[in-house]
């Protein structure tokens, strides 16, 4: 990672559409290093993807729901995480190492899915505990793991202080 | 309730591609979903204008960028706390991936980005000094994202 490498981060993460034509005039560089940039980023896993955030209350979502569950130590946690992961609406599953055990997240039009969803959670045998968390957030899927230019501009001031 | 807006089956197949990659070509989506590539432009600018779609931008992967620990820390507090607490965090200038106002379990969920554990440890050590006494601190593992669970139409009127 160098500066250029940054700058290209930057720019798409403002707009993930804008083409690497335009960018490599701005930043002054040939469309093809702005290129060769973005996919090596691809490569070393530092993009993740370029996606679009959308608001979900627009299709009538009221806001996610957090479960915090803790699997039974007789199973392995990977055959909770496998199980929730089936399920309508979870979006994100995560092993979590903590008061709990998995994480799961899910987008929620109102208290019946997450009843639900919670029912469903309940019922698989390796899980033991399941406790919700409600937001009314209803931005997807920019998740609660993978950052954008919120945190970025941080982390910008953080590399030009180097 | 927000105004909510119609959308359809091909409105629905353009979300899903956009979210995997929303630098796919308009022209692969005509393909994909078997219009014109006007009328993709034409649905695009459609939910762009409704706000359904806010932007167009990118994941990092911050486990790439040095932040190895990503963490959740659940805090239960008293409504009077909220201001001081949020302070404290903003004040910290940590990496946050969300923070969010929540119900049930927890009152306040936290998705922090952090270098090394310290980082995590002192937030927890102030959250404590500022008399925030239930903190559930919880470090992420490997993570699976399936998007396509999220049912994607149009509900209500």
């Amino acid at each position: 990672m160098d500066k250029i490498d940054l700058k290209v981060l930057q720019e798409l993460t403002e707009n993930s559409e804008t083409s690497f034509r335009r960018i490599a005039m701005k930043l002054g560089l040939s469309p093809k290093t702005v290129q060769n940039r973005y996919e090596k980023m691809e490569r070393q896993g530092v993009i993740f993807r370029s996606t679009v955030e959308l608001d979900l209350s627009k299709i009538g979502y009221s806001g996610k729901a957090y479960f915090f569950v803790r699997n039974s130590p007789k199973y392995e946690v990977a055959e909770t995480v496998n199980e929730v992961s089936k399920l309508k609406q979870v979006f994100l599953v995560s092993e979590i190492v903590g008061d709990f055990d998995v994480i799961a997240l899910a987008m929620i039009k109102d208290f019946g899915d997450a009843i639900k969803i919670n029912n469903e959670i309940r019922k698989i045998p390796s899980v033991s505990k399941v406790e919700i968390a409600f937001t009314s957030n209803t931005t997807f899927p920019l998740t609660e793991k993978f950052g954008t230019i919120f945190q970025y501009e941080e982390l910008w001031k953080n590399f030009s202080k180097k | 309730m927000k105004d909510t807006v119609r959308i359809d089956e091909i409105d629905a197949k353009i979300l899903r591609e956009l979210i995997k990659n929303s630098r796919t070509k308009l022209k692969d989506l005509a393909e994909y979903c078997n219009v014109s590539i006007n009328a993709i432009f034409k649905r695009i600018q459609r939910l762009k204008e409704s706000g359904l779609i806010k932007r167009a931008t990118l994941f990092t992967n911050m486990g790439a960028l040095e932040y190895e620990i990503s963490a959740t820390i659940g805090i239960n507090l008293n409504p009077d706390q909220e201001q001081n607490v949020m302070n404290l965090i903003r004040d910290k200038k940590m990496n946050l991936a969300a923070i969010s106002r929540s119900m049930g379990k927890f009152d306040l969920c936290v998705f922090v980005m952090a270098k090394n554990l310290e980082e995590i440890e002192d937030l927890k050590r102030d959250l404590i000094l500022q008399g925030i006494n239930r903190v559930s601190v919880n470090f992420w593992g490997k993570t699976h994202v399936q998007y396509e669970n999220v049912e994607l139409k149009a509900v209500g009127r």
